[in-house]
């Protein structure tokens, strides 16, 4: 019985002892600063990116709290950025790379009759290339962590089973089910060193996107924090993300690849 | 008398060789006028020469990432009602520059404007002509390769299956959009078609995949572009409001997304 408790303590402590480390890219707003914390809560060490700290209020004064977070510079459209901070990393154990940062794009743009290329570009760019471009930069940071996973906040605009009316935002939906494929085909390529990854449907959860979902302007729904979404009731932030770590933590490598509700429910392609 | 297939006008892009270039041949054999687009006319021999033998068939430059030439294509044509476009057009994309390790975002772009984008701005610029047509078809050419759930193994080409799931959304969203003006879509796996792009996915670059005519399939169970097209043309004329926005292989076979 003794030996059992020393044991246990003992392996307390080694976990204690050598903290895991969570990547975040759009850590700013929404999901991915409740990821931050979260995370920080959790007792992790994190690397919380966004595209343009020195704006990000709420991260800094998060940051400025709790000094287990670090604040990244981080566009993930930037490749250079990318390379920099990965080598900026090398040698650092990255537990869970979190791709979480993504556009909406504005809806006039994408609307059927008026559909602009430049925006196709944009949207793409920050939904698929930047998710895909991120684990291969991280991917040997990641295999050399204990966890090995990795993470991208899908939606379920991207499931093409699930088409029911015409979507208002095709370039996002559009760029979700490209992302899926990408990340299904990251999961494959990377399965054999031990790495997991998830794609998540994070629910509808009251963020400024899903304002914009819901046809606000970016500044409408910015501004829209008390916003009433009538016909449904959002999920919080805290609900969506603890459900997800948890998904995370409980992942498998048998399970890497697939498409998950935010509750571990598997969602189809 | 004008028969049923002599009224009907189809728009083919990437009509130059393969695929596309069977699908001309195949509908004007039944009489249909063929607008033939393809990146570079000059270039284009033999769609030239079939052209020459068949007055129906009217060769268009059409560069499907040109959204200005689309828009130009489209007001040229304003008048005419179209019965099918097919999005035959598409790239696979050196595999070095998508292998894993070297994910070259050039290459990305290309292959999303060539794949995704570029069918997208065709059938957006050509829905009123298909208001006017009697079939009100939008027909693309997609891979099994788009297929997500269906991804076992590490993909070579990851930037081509992630256009060719996107592509699949690109219809399924067109399909919800236009159902109530009486356009159908359908998205089709060609089969392993003997062309310029099987060769390319056995690591053949594009200049030898373009001359390696007698090449060795090994024992992959290829078909030729007539067979593959003698199977989508009738699932293309059975197509309706019912059987849209369904992933099919040529042979009618559905596909998983």
């Amino acid at each position: 019985m003794f030996r059992i408790l020393v044991l246990s303590l003992a392996l307390c402590w080694s976990h204690g002892a050598a903290a895991e480390t969570v990547l975040v890219t759009g850590s700013n707003r929404g999901l991915g600063l409740e990821f931050v914390k979260q995370y920080a809560d959790l007792g992790w060490n994190v690397i919380a990116t966004s595209r343009s700290p020195e704006d990000d209020a709420d991260l800094q004064a998060l940051a400025t709290a709790n000094e287990s977070i670090t604040i990244e510079k981080l566009d993930v459209a930037d490749l250079e950025e990318i390379a920099a901070l990965a080598d900026k990393y090398r040698g650092t154990a990255i537990d869970v790379l979190m791709n979480n940062a993504g556009v909406f794009g504005d809806r006039p743009r994408q609307t059927w009759g008026t559909l602009d290329r430049d925006l196709f570009r944009q949207v793409m760019d920050i939904n698929v290339f930047g998710p895909l471009k991120i684990s291969e930069a991280f991917a040997d940071h990641i295999a050399a962590s204990e966890t090995k996973k990795i993470a991208v906040i899908s939606s379920t605009a991207g499931s093409l089973a699930s088409i029911r009316n015409p979507p208002g935002a095709p370039y996002y939906a559009i760029s979700k089910a490209a992302v899926n494929m990408a990340m299904r085909g990251t999961a494959m390529r990377l399965k054999d060193r031990g790495i997991a990854v998830a794609i998540f449907m994070p629910g509808a959860v009251d963020t400024r996107m899903l304002r914009e979902a819901v046809g606000l302007t970016q500044e409408e729904a910015e501004a829209a924090t008390d916003y009433d979404y009538k016909r449904f009731k959002p999920l919080t932030t805290k609900e969506s993300v603890s459900q997800m770590i948890s998904t995370l933590d409980a992942l498998t490598l048998d399970l890497s690849g697939d498409f998950l509700n935010y509750d571990g429910k598997t969602i189809p392609w | 008398m004008v028969t049923a297939d002599e009224q009907r006008t189809v728009l083919v892009t990437g009509a130059n060789r393969g695929v596309g270039l069977e699908f001309v041949t195949q509908y004007a054999a039944r009489g249909w006028t063929v607008i033939a687009g393809c990146r570079d006319t000059k270039k284009a021999q033999d769609l030239q020469d079939l052209a020459a033998s068949d007055s129906k068939i009217t060769v268009e430059p059409l560069d499907v990432t040109n959204v200005s030439q689309i828009g130009a294509l489209a007001s040229k044509y304003d008048n005419t009602a179209v019965d099918v476009v097919i999005n035959n057009a598409g790239q696979y994309g050196d595999l070095d520059r998508q292998s894993w390790g070297s994910l070259d975002p050039a290459l990305f772009h290309e292959i999303m404007d060539v794949n995704v984008i570029g069918p997208m701005k065709v059938s957006e610029a050509f829905t009123p002509h298909l208001y006017k047509g009697l079939d009100k078809k939008i027909v693309s050419i997609t891979s099994f390769l788009g297929s997500i759930s269906s991804v076992s193994k590490s993909p070579s080409t990851p930037f081509y299956a992630a256009s060719k799931a996107a592509l699949n959304m690109v219809m399924r969203g067109i399909g919800k959009r236009l159902e109530d003006k009486g356009i159908a879509v359908v998205v089709f796996m060609p089969g392993l078609v003997e062309t310029r792009m099987l060769r390319q996915t056995f690591g053949l670059p594009l200049e030898e995949a373009e001359k390696a005519e007698n090449f060795d399939y090994r024992d992959l169970p290829t078909i030729t572009a007539t067979q593959s097209v003698s199977g989508m043309i009738p699932l293309i004329d059975a197509l309706s409001l019912e059987t849209s926005g369904r992933f099919l292989n040529y042979d009618g076979k559905e596909i998983p997304w």
